[in-house]
C-alpha cells in the first residue's frame, strides 16, 4: 500500500512536472506568435511557408484517401441499418452530420496527429541530441520562435483546410457508394446533403480542428524538444507523441462533440 | 581583466558532482586548452558558460557581462560575443552550408542580402570551403563538416570560440589540421580560442595554456611545457596515455552500466 501510494505520488509529481513545462512552453509559443511581431521580430517566413507545404499538401492525399474510404464505410452501415426500417433515404443525412460534425475533423486529426506529429517530434528530437538545438541558442535563436512556431502556424491553418477536404472527401465516397452500390437515387442524396449541410457544423468543425492543431503542435514539439541522450530516446519521444496526441485528439473530440451537441 | 572568468562552478546531476568548484580564466588573444579524461565534465562546464545550463553555484564572467546571472533575453544580447563549434558540429542538416553561415547574421544583423552574400563567401573562404556554399552539410566529410561549423562560429566576428572536441572523429591529419587552423585563426583574427579536447598530443603543441579537469576538479593549470614535464601522478598518467595510475581505466560501475545500456 504504502509502495503503491509513493508510486503514484512520483507518477504525479511527474505529470504536474510535464505540464508546468508544457504551459511554459505554451506561454513562450504565444509570445513569439502573438506579441514578438508586434516588437518588430516577425515570423520566419520561409520556415512558415516550408511547413506549411510539409503539413497541407504533403498530408493531403492521405487526408482524401482516408475520407473517401470513411464516407463508404459510414454510408454503407447506416443504409444497411435504416433498411430494415425502410428508411434508406435517411441515411444520405445521417452521414452528412456524422461527417461534418465528428468523423471529418476527428479524422483528418487523427491523420496528422501520425504522420505530422511523428514528424515534427522526431525531426525536433534529432535536432535536440544533435546539439542543433543549443547551436540555436548559442547564435541567440530562439527554439521555439525558429522551429516551434512555424509548426504551429503551418497547423492551424492547414489543419482547417484538410478538414474542409475530408469532409468533401467523405461525402464524395458515400455519395458514390450510396447510388451505385446502395441503390440511394442520386437526387434524394442531393436532397439530403444539402438539407443537412449547417454552417454551425462547419463552424464547429473549425473549432475542432483548431484545437487539434495547437494539441498536436504543442504536443509533440515539446516531445521533440525535451529529448535528451540519443537516437533511441528520439524513437521513444516520437511514438509517444503520436499515441498521446491521438489520444488527446479523440478525447478532445469528444469532449467538444458533448459540449456542442448534447 | 581576462576576456573569461570562471569562478567556483558547482553543478550536480541527480545528486551526482559534475563539476566541484572549477575556476580558470582566458586570456584575450590566447588558445585555452581545456582538457581531461572523457565524462569529467568539460562539455556541462561549456553548456555553462554558453548559459545554457544553469550552474549549482558559480559566477561566469564574459567580457564584463556575469552569464550566470543574466535572464534569456539579456544572454542574447551578450552571445555575440561568443562563437561555439560543437562535439557533433550541430549545422543545420535542411540548410545549406551557405545559409547556415548566414543564418546568425540574417538573425541578428540588419544587412542587405547581397552583403551578407559577401560574408558568408569570404567565412566560407577563410576556412577554405570557398566552393561549398550549396552544399547540404550531409554531403561532407567529418573535417569540411567542422570547417563548415568554424565559419558559421565566427560569422559574427566573435570575441571568443569555444571548440568542443574539435578533433572528435577526425583522422589524425585532418584532426592536426584542425588544431593548427584554430591556432592561425586566433593569431590572425585576434579571437580567443577555447578549445575542449581530450587530445594531449594535438592539442599541447597549439596551446597557449592549459586547464586540465579531472573529476569535477581543476588538477593543472599552466603553460603546456609544465604539463608535458609535470610529475604529478594524474597529469603524468594524462599526459603520457598511461595505463598504470590514479585514473582509473576500468570503470567505475555507474560508467559502466551507462556505457552498456547507452542511458
Ligand atoms: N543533462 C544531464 N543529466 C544528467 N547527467 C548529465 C547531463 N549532462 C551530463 N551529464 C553527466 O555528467 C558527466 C559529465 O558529462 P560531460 O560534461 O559530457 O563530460 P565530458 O564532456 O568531459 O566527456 C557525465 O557522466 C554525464 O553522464
Ligand atoms: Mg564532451
Amino acid at each position: 500500500m504504502r509502495r503503491l501510494l509513493g508510486y503514484l505520488g512520483r507518477r504525479l509529481i511527474r505529470f504536474l512536472e510535464h505540464l508546468t513545462s508544457i504551459l511554459y512552453l505554451c506561454r513562450e509559443i504565444g509570445y513569439w506568435l502573438v506579441v514578438a511581431p508586434f516588437q518588430g521580430k516577425h515570423w520566419r517566413r520561409v520556415e512558415v511557408t516550408r511547413m506549411m507545404d510539409e503539413v497541407g499538401a504533403g498530408s493531403l492525399p492521405l487526408v482524401l484517401i482516408i475520407s473517401v474510404a470513411l464516407g463508404m464505410i459510414v454510408v454503407v452501415l447506416t443504409t444497411s441499418q435504416l433498411r430494415d426500417l425502410g428508411a434508406t433515404r435517411y441515411s444520405a443525412g445521417l452521414v452528412t452530420l456524422a461527417l461534418m460534425r465528428s468523423l471529418g475533423p476527428l479524422f483528418t486529426g487523427i491523420v496528422v496527429a501520425g504522420r505530422v506529429g511523428a514528424a515534427i517530434a522526431a525531426r525536433f528530437g534529432t535536432m535536440k541530441v544533435s546539439e542543433e538545438v543549443l547551436a540555436l541558442e548559442s547564435m541567440a535563436i530562439n527554439p521555439v520562435s525558429y522551429l516551434v512556431v512555424p509548426v504551429i502556424v503551418a497547423l492551424v491553418v492547414m489543419l482547417p483546410c484538410l478538414t474542409l477536404f475530408a469532409e468533401a472527401g467523405g461525402l464524395l465516397g458515400s455519395f458514390v457508394v450510396g447510388t451505385l452500390g446502395m441503390g440511394i437515387d442520386p437526387d434524394l442524396f442531393r436532397v439530403q446533403v444539402t438539407e443537412h449541410l449547417d454552417n454551425f457544423d462547419i463552424l464547429v468543425g473549425m473549432v475542432k480542428s483548431l484545437t487539434y492543431a495547437l494539441i498536436v503542435g504543442v504536443f509533440c514539439s515539446y516531445q521533440g524538444l525535451t529529448v535528451e541522450g540519443g537516437a533511441e530516446n528520439v524513437g521513444r519521444a516520437t511514438m509517444v507523441s503520436v499515441v498521446f496526441s491521438i489520444i488527446l485528439v479523440v478525447v478532445a473530440d469528444a469532449g467538444l462533440t458533448v459540449a456542442f451537441y448534447l | 581583466m581576462a576576456l573569461l572568468e570562471v569562478h567556483d562552478l558547482h553543478k550536480a546531476f541527480a545528486g551526482r558532482k559534475v563539476l566541484d568548484g572549477v575556476s580558470f580564466a582566458a586570456e584575450a588573444g590566447e588558445v585555452l586548452a581545456i582538457m581531461g579524461p572523457s565524462g569529467t565534465g568539460k562539455s556541462t562546464l561549456l553548456k555553462i558558460v554558453l548559459g545554457a545550463l544553469k550552474p549549482d553555484q558559480g559566477r561566469v564572467v564574459l567580457d564584463g557581462d556575469e552569464i550566470t546571472a543574466l535572464s534569456e533575453r539579456e544572454l542574447d544580447q551578450v552571445r555575440v560575443k561568443f562563437g561555439v563549434l560543437f562535439q557533433n558540429v550541430a549545422l543545420l542538416h535542411s540548410l545549406t552550408v551557405g545559409e547556415n553561415v548566414a543564418l546568425p547574421l540574417i538573425e541578428h544583423s540588419p544587412l542587405d542580402p547581397s552583403v551578407i552574400e559577401i560574408m558568408v563567401r569570404m567565412k566560407l573562404s577563410q576556412v577554405g570551403l570557398t566552393d561549398f556554399e550549396n552544399f547540404y552539410p550531409n554531403q561532407l566529410s567529418g573535417g569540411m563538416q567542422k570547417r563548415a561549423g568554424l565559419a558559421r562560429a565566427i560569422a559574427r566576428d566573435p570575441k571568443v570560440v569555444f571548440f568542443d572536441e574539435p578533433t572528435a572523429g577526425l583522422d589524425p591529419v585532418v584532426g592536426q589540421a584542425m588544431v593548427k587552423l584554430i591556432r592561425d585563426f586566433s593569431r590572425a583574427l585576434k579571437i580567443t580560442a577555447v578549445v575542449i579536447s581530450h587530445r594531449v598530443d594535438l592539442m599541447l603543441p597549439v596551446a597557449d595554456r592549459v586547464v586540465m579537469l579531472y573529476n569535477g576538479k581543476v588538477v593543472f593549470s599552466g603553460l603546456p611545457a609544465d604539463m608535458a614535464a609535470s610529475e604529478d601522478p594524474l597529469v603524468r598518467q594524462f599526459v603520457r596515455g598511461e595505463i598504470e595510475g590514479p585514473i582509473p581505466v576500468i570503470p567505475a560501475p555507474e560508467q559502466l552500466k551507462k556505457a552498456l545500456l547507452g542511458e
